[in-house]
């Protein structure tokens, strides 16, 4: 297995976390101690860290994209190590395989039966790193796991950990030897983030940091699985009131009349952009909704869901085109008073 | 007939039933009641333009000027009206609804002038309700809904036509057809009666159906108490007068139980009050000490007399009596009264058996009597003159004033011949009855001896001088009695089998105590022989006073048990009906299909209408959740469906927003509150902090239903004053 690294759990880190400083009263509290745990890695994103915590509280999917060595892998790392779960990376290439990622069935000479040999999916934070790069078959394979959190292997079906979260990165400036992910596909990930370049000074500071081979095991683990499950559970509690529904609607259904947009978004992207609502609402120590949420939101989870009419060939150019679509819908459904 | 002439008469005839239903209802004065009906005249003749003396009536109009002075004048009239004059709201306000009345029927030019008169009659007949509950109300009444009907159906095609052709004349012959009308067909008059009559259908089915809240308020001034002129408190014979002979109706006697047997045409005596002690002049009651009946579930009250030999669970004579407000607490019943019914707080009752309430009262009374009436016993006549009576009997009912020695003789002479008390009974009265006349017109005197001058010297007399002398001279020979006072029921109303009690059946008679029977009632008094010559208006008579219960009943004090009792009888009907055809089912199956039949009646009869009802229920249901929900998804979409909290906040955020836009920071349709917050702190600084509270109360409220507590309303008013008083620099609107 050569392909994967496992970086195994991070039980030893647990004991002396920070969890045990600062004993954890409430939502906010939690959400705010594992914000201010990454931002001690990723340096000047406190927008970025925000969107990857209200994607792993919406119960979704992550996929960066952005060019390479601006952080993503870093990101994924530093939040999975904030958090006492078991975290596995799948660097993804051209000849990975299926089993390679969900596990295979191995005959065991003393039971005289097969065993299933569980693969890197099996944890509760999945790194998928350049997934463009594997075939379609891996892609699905993997797709299928995010949209069921479970996988089936010889007619068995497994349930894969919870809290389940893939991170995905791909890097769009690449082209040469890649399978990009059709948009069908790309609508099992909750958002798709960019991370851009940091600002002279916050690369300055990360320069600044002393030589680390891994940035992201300074840090140790603040929440645990529990923690996270409970937060997810308090996401559905959140309201949203009726007019931010028709609202939200109301940007959904505009997208799929849009003259520059061939395809709109689904239903599971109106389910996606209403739940990561709720989500950044709690991240906002709110409990109720707010046009703020969906308006915010809605280019960061809609933008990949969506296929405009013309120019398919230029991914980069395409994305920076859907989300000024979206923000031009943004900007023309009125927000209920 | 043209839609505007049609549409004119229609009102004025709308004005004139509600005017006269008010002049029925109360007494106006005599010259707003001219002015009134010479305006009326006015108005109808102003209708025919053709005529010549429409062109005489038409110059006689006045100016607007002179009206709207009317109008002052009739203003300040009210105001003198109310404080001077009648010095109450009602009779001032009336003055002046009617005056308002004159002055519009004046000026019947506008549409809406017509729509003012249906206002100001609609404000007339309701004060005219509030007067009378009189029965000639209900044609008026009726009249006026047909006429209101004719007047609203008319001014909605005049309207229509109106601005039909005034739509036509700005566009040009592209308006639509005209399709209202512009006469006025049978037809149409005949479909607008019958759009009238199913209105006053559905509204008796309303009526009669849909629970009500009480009518006592208004009823409650209608007609004070009679002055009973006929029955008092006090038997003064001292100060005699003629008797007015008052038809007043006094009460109505219904015997529900006696109703199959016979027709009762025997009279009735009614007791009121009994007295036990005469001084010469006067009757008083010396036993008056009341006490309170005791109280048994539903309303109704016992009474015990002390030795008395009935107790509750016995059923005399039902009687119900509706009693109409008088000046006395008395409840009146036949001799002896032991229980009443009726929806009353407590029931008081005198050692001598009669009943009063603790004060009088203002309202129709309704109530149940059960009445056990006291007969004489066959052994009586065996019992001796020498009887010993029992000591509460001799001290009470045998006390004598100093009288004459010569009514003494005669009672002696008189009862010589008497071997029983009985028979003493029977001779003194039977005397009353044939050596006195009875007349009502005793000449008006103060007499010391009243007795005295009926018994000796004038001979003449009515019921009380017959009933005080008859006990005088029973207590001359040692028989306890007393007397009693109430109304004699004589007046059968074949219509309605009910007896009717006027202010004239006034009467007073005699209690005698028989050592065997009790108190026994005697009437020494020769029944005045009446005329009871049924002459045709004497039967209209009855029939005019049945319909008029029947009205009171029905209408008047038809209450929420009268219309539980109507359900509960088509229910109990229905019932019936549905037994029956389950029986007949049965039957028509016949033996061998029993089975079948029993099946049947489990499922038709029972299930069939509780289905019916289910799925019609069902329906309802759907429909109402189907509206509700449609109504649920206008609001939010439309901004409808607030809660009042959220509707206040909502006022109070758009108040911001437009004080904001004022001094040029606008809020765009697809900006949210707090982008809209930031564009505030970039633009203008120093109405950020307000516009932050204002718009963390309205995000809160708004989107997460926080309560809203009253400060901080208050709060969120005081920050909106500030932002009003708050000045922007003029450089930092220019740096837009």
């Amino acid at each position: 297995m050569d392909p994967l690294l496992d970086f195994g759990h991070h039980t030893p880190y647990v004991e002396r976390g920070l969890r045990q400083k600062h004993p954890i009263v409430n939502s906010s509290q939690s959400i705010k101690l594992l914000q201010d745990n990454i931002a001690l890695v990723i340096k000047g994103k406190a927008r970025v860290i925000e969107m990857a915590i209200v994607c792993l509280l919406a119960r979704g999917h992550l996929l960066i994209e952005d060019v390479p060595g601006v952080g993503k892998t870093t990101l994924a790392h530093s939040l999975a190590r904030s958090l006492d779960c078991s975290f596995k990376r799948i660097q993804f290439t051209s000849d990975l395989l299926p089993s390679d990622i969900v596990g295979i069935s191995v005959f065991n000479r003393q039971k005289q039966a097969f065993e299933f040999m569980p693969g890197p999916l099996f944890a509760n934070i999945v790194l998928a790193d350049e997934i463009n790069r594997t075939t379609p078959k891996t892609q699905s394979s993997l797709l299928e796991a995010m949209s069921e959190a479970q996988i089936s292997v010889d007619n068995h079906t497994h349930p894969l950990h919870q809290p389940f979260m893939v991170i995905a990165t791909q890097n769009p400036a690449e082209y040469h030897g890649t399978f990009p992910l059709p948009e069908s596909q790309l609508d099992r990930f909750l958002m798709r983030l960019r991370i851009g370049y940091p600002t002279p000074d916050e690369e300055r500071k990360v320069l600044d940091r002393p030589a680390l081979l891994h940035p992201a095991d300074e840090i140790h683990a603040v929440l645990t699985a529990q923690h996270i499950l409970d937060l997810q559970a308090q996401v559905e509690k959140v309201r949203l009131d009726d007019s931010l529904m028709e609202y939200l609607l109301a940007i959904v259904l505009a997208t799929r009349r849009h003259d520059l947009l061939s395809l709109g978004v689904s239903t599971r992207g109106a389910l996606a952009l209403c739940r990561g609502a709720k989500a950044l609402a709690l991240v906002r120590d709110r409990t109720y909704c707010l046009p703020e949420d969906i308006k915010e939101l809605a280019p960061t989870i809609l933008s990949h869901r969506v296929m405009l009419n013309r120019s398919q060939g230029v991914r980069a150019k395409s994305f920076d085109q859907a989300e000024q679509v979206i923000q031009h819908i943004l900007d023309t459904v009125p927000v209920p008073l | 007939m043209p839609l505007n002439h049609a549409f004119r008469l229609s009102a004025i005839l709308l004005a004139a039933t509600s005017f006269t239903s008010l002049a029925l209802a109360l007494a106006l004065p005599i010259w707003l009641l001219s002015l009134a009906s010479v305006t009326f005249a006015l108005a109808f003749l102003r209708i025919h333009h053709a005529s010549r003396i429409s062109g005489l009536v038409i110059r006689l109009r006045l100016s607007a000027i002179t009206w709207n002075v009317f109008l002052l004048l009739a203003f300040v009239g009210f105001w003198i009206d109310l404080l001077l004059l009648s010095q109450e709201l009602l009779p001032a306000g009336i003055h002046f609804l009617v005056l308002l009345l004159v002055n519009k029927l004046a000026n019947l030019d506008q549409r809406q002038d017509v729509l003012h008169l249906y206002a100001i009659s609609v404000i007339i007949l309701l004060a005219s309700a509030a007067l009378t509950t009189q029965i000639w109300y209900a044609p008026v009444f009726f009249l006026y809904l047909v006429t209101g009907v004719w007047t609203l159906l008319l001014y909605h095609l005049v309207k229509e036509q109106d601005e039909g052709s005034a739509g036509r004349s700005v566009q040009c012959g592209q308006g639509r057809p005209a399709s209202s009308p512009t006469r006025i067909t049978v037809r149409f008059f005949w479909l607008t009666n019958a759009v009238a009559f199913s209105a006053l259908l559905l509204t008796l089915l309303f009526f009669f159906f849909i629970p009500r809240i009480g009518a006592g308020f208004f009823q409650q001034h209608h007609g004070e108490s009679l002055r009973t002129t006929g029955f008092t408190e006090h038997v003064d014979l001292g100060a005699i007068g003629p008797v007015k002979q008052d038809p007043n109706i006094v009460m109505r006697i219904e015997l529900p139980e006696l109703v199959g047997d016979k027709p009762r045409r025997e009279p009735l005596y009614l007791r009121g009050v009994a007295y036990n002690r005469y001084n010469g002049r006067s009757w008083s009651n010396s036993l008056s000490h009341r006490r309170m009946l005791t109280e048994l579930p539903q309303g109704t009250f016992t009474h015990k007399t002390p030795g008395s030999k009935f107790d509750g669970t016995t059923r005399g004579i039902r009687q119900d009596i509706l009693l109409e407000p008088l000046d006395t607490a008395v409840l009146f019943g036949i001799s002896t009264p032991f229980s009443i019914k009726g929806g009353f707080l407590s029931v008081q009752a005198d050692l001598m058996g009669s009943l009063h309430l603790p004060f009088p009262s203002h309202t129709r009374l309704h109530y149940t009597v059960y009445s056990l009436q006291a007969r004489l016993e066959s052994d009586e006549e065996r019992v001796a003159t020498a009887f010993l009576y029992p000591e509460f009997i001799v001290q009470q009912y045998l006390q004598v004033p100093a009288l004459d020695v010569q009514i003494i003789d005669i009672a002696r002479r008189v009862t010589r011949p008497a071997t029983s008390i009985l028979e003493t009974v029977q001779l003194i009265r039977a005397h009353l009855l044939t050596s006195y006349r009875y007349n009502l017109d005793v000449p008006s005197l103060q007499s010391a001896h009243p007795l005295e001058d009926f018994l000796l010297t004038r001979k003449t007399g009515y019921c009380e001088h017959y009933a005080t002398a008859m006990v005088m001279l029973l207590r001359s020979v040692g028989v306890p009695a007393r007397l009693v006072t109430g109304f004699l029921a004589t007046e059968w109303n074949e219509f309605g089998n009910y007896y009717t009690v006027r202010q004239r059946d006034a009467h007073a008679w005699v209690e005698v105590y028989f050592p065997q029977s009790g108190w026994i009632t005697m009437d020494p008094t020769p029944s005045a022989s009446e005329a009871t010559s049924q002459t045709w208006w004497r039967s209209a008579g009855s029939v005019v006073d049945s319909v008029r219960l029947k009205w009171d009943s029905l209408f008047i004090n038809y209450s929420v048990n009268d219309q539980f009792g109507v359900v509960q009888g088509i229910r109990e009907s229905g019932e019936a009906v549905r037994t029956k055809m389950s029986e007949s089912l049965i039957t028509m199956l016949g033996n061998g299909a029993t089975l079948l039949g029993r099946f049947l009646k489990a499922l038709i009869p029972s299930s069939v209408p509780r289905t019916a009802i289910l799925i019609i229920l069902a329906i309802m249901t759907s429909y109402l959740v189907l509206h509700m929900l449609r109504g649920h998804e206008r609001g939010s979409s439309g901004g409808d469906s607030y809660s009042m909290n959220q509707r206040v906040v909502v006022t109070l955020y758009t108040s911001m927003v437009d004080q904001l836009s004022k001094h040029g920071i606008r809020k765009g349709a697809s900006t949210t509150p707090l982008e809209f917050l930031h564009h505030v702190r970039d633009q203008w600084p120093e109405a950020w902090p307000a516009a932050d509270a204002l718009t963390r109360l309205y995000t809160r409220v708004r989107f997460g239903q926080a309560p809203l507590t009253a400060e901080e309303c208050i709060t969120a008013q005081r920050l909106l004053h500030t932002l009003q008083t708050l000045r922007r620099p003029v450089h930092l609107s220019l740096r837009r």
